[in-house]
C-alpha cells in the first residue's frame, strides 16, 4: 500500500516537474495547455478504438462507443484548431471552424446521451424487480 | 455419471458456485425445469439466459410445471427481433442474436445485480448454441469471463451444455474452472 502511494507521488512529482520545465522553456502557457490537451485527447481516442474493436458487431455498447468516439474526434479537432489558431494567429473565416467543431461535438454528445437513455430503458430491470420483491416476500412468509 | 437428484441437491445445499452440467438431448428440457423448479421453490430468485429455445416456449414449459415466473428475469438471445435492436417486454429482454456477446454480458450484469437478494442464481442455457454462432476460442473466453463474474457476484451459476462429442474438448477445458460438474444422461 505504502509502495503504491510512493509510486503515485513520484509519478505526480515527475509530471508537475515536466510541466514546469515545459512552461519555462516555451513560455506560452496557453500553447502548452493546448498541446497537453491534445495528448490526452489522442490517448482517449486510442483507448476508445481499442475497446470498440473487441465489442460485438451491432451491439448497443459498440454503437454507443462509436458515438463517444465521434465526440472525442470533434473535441480533438477543436483543440487542434484552437492551438493552431494561437500559433498562426488565425483571423476571419478560419475562426469559424473552431465554432463548427465544438458545436458538432455537443451535437454528437446529445446523440450519445440519448443512446444512454435508451440503453437505460432497455437494460434496466427496476419494474420487474418490484414484482420479484413481492414474490420473494410471499415465499418467505410461506416458509415461515 | 452423476445422479440427477443428487446434483440438484448439491445445487440447493451449496451457495456460491459455478456448475457445468452436460445433458442428454432427450432429457435436456426436463433437467432444466427440475433445476429451476428446485431453486425457485426454495424462494431463490435468478436470471435465466436462453440461447436455445425462444422465451415463449420456455415460459410455456415453466408454466406447465408451475414454476414461479415472478422469481425469474429472462434474457432471450434466440428470438429474432424484427427491428434488429434490443427489445424489452414486461417478462423478458430480447437481445436478438446469440452472436451479440457484448449485449448478452451487459444484460446479465444488469439483471443479476438488480435482483434484491444475496442468494440468487444465473442459469445459462446453453453452451452449445453459443458454439453454433461463435468461434470456439471466443466461447471459451466468454464462459471464463462469465464464471469469473459469477464468483465475484457470489451467486449460484449453472451452465448447461448438451452432450456432444464435438464439444468434448471445450467442455473438458471449462470443467477446470467450475466447482461442480455433472454428466446427466
Amino acid at each position: 500500500m505504502f509502495g503504491k502511494i510512493l509510486k503515485f507521488l513520484i509519478a505526480l512529482f515527475a509530471i508537475v516537474l515536466g510541466l514546469f520545465v515545459i512552461i519555462k522553456l516555451v513560455g506560452n502557457v496557453e500553447l502548452i495547455v493546448g498541446i497537453i490537451s491534445l495528448t490526452f485527447g489522442i490517448l482517449a481516442i486510442i483507448w476508445t478504438l481499442k475497446a470498440r474493436s473487441v465489442l460485438s458487431p451491432g451491439s448497443s455498447l459498440r454503437k454507443y462507443t462509436g458515438n463517444f468516439l465521434m465526440c472525442l474526434i470533434f473535441i480533438l479537432l477543436f483543440s487542434i484548431w484552437n492551438t493552431m489558431s494561437k500559433i498562426l494567429n488565425f483571423q476571419g473565416i478560419f475562426l469559424y471552424f473552431e465554432y463548427f467543431f465544438i458545436v458538432m461535438a455537443y451535437m454528437v454528445f446529445v446523440m450519445a446521451a440519448y443512446q444512454i437513455l435508451y440503453l437505460g430503458k432497455e437494460f434496466g430491470f427496476l419494474k420487474e424487480i418490484k414484482v420479484m420483491k413481492k414474490a420473494i416476500k410471499e415465499k418467505k412468509l410461506k416458509t415461515k | 455419471m452423476v445422479d440427477k437428484k443428487r446434483f440438484n441437491e448439491q445445487l440447493i445445499s451449496m451457495k456460491d458456485y459455478v456448475a457445468l452440467a452436460t445433458v442428454n438431448a432427450k432429457k435436456y428440457q426436463q433437467t432444466n425445469i427440475d433445476i429451476i423448479k428446485s431453486l425457485t421453490d426454495k424462494g431463490i430468485p435468478g436470471v435465466y439466459v436462453t440461447l436455445n429455445k425462444p422465451f415463449i416456449t420456455v415460459k410455456k414449459f415453466f408454466e406447465e410445471k408451475k414454476v414461479d415466473l415472478r422469481l425469474i428475469l429472462f434474457i432471450d438471445a434466440v428470438t429474432e427481433v424484427s427491428t434488429g435492436e434490443i427489445k424489452k417486454t414486461k417478462a423478458c429482454l430480447f437481445i436478438g442474436s446469440p452472436e451479440n456477446l457484448s449485449d448478452i454480458s451487459i444484460a446479465i450484469d444488469q439483471a443479476v445485480t438488480a435482483i434484491p437478494s444475496k442468494d440468487k442464481f444465473l442459469f445459462f442455457d446453453s453452451l452449445n448454441t453459443l458454439l453454433v454462432y461463435n468461434d470456439v476460442r471466443v466461447v471459451a473466453q466468454f464462459i471464463h469471463f462469465l464464471a469469473n463474474k459469477m464468483r465475484t457476484w457470489k451467486i449460484r451459476g449453472i451452465i448447461i451444455s448438451l452432450k456432444k462429442e464435438s464439444d468434448r474438448e471445450l467442455i473438458d477445458e471449462l470443467s477446470q474452472i467450475c466447482d461442480l460438474t455433472a454428466d446427466l444422461r
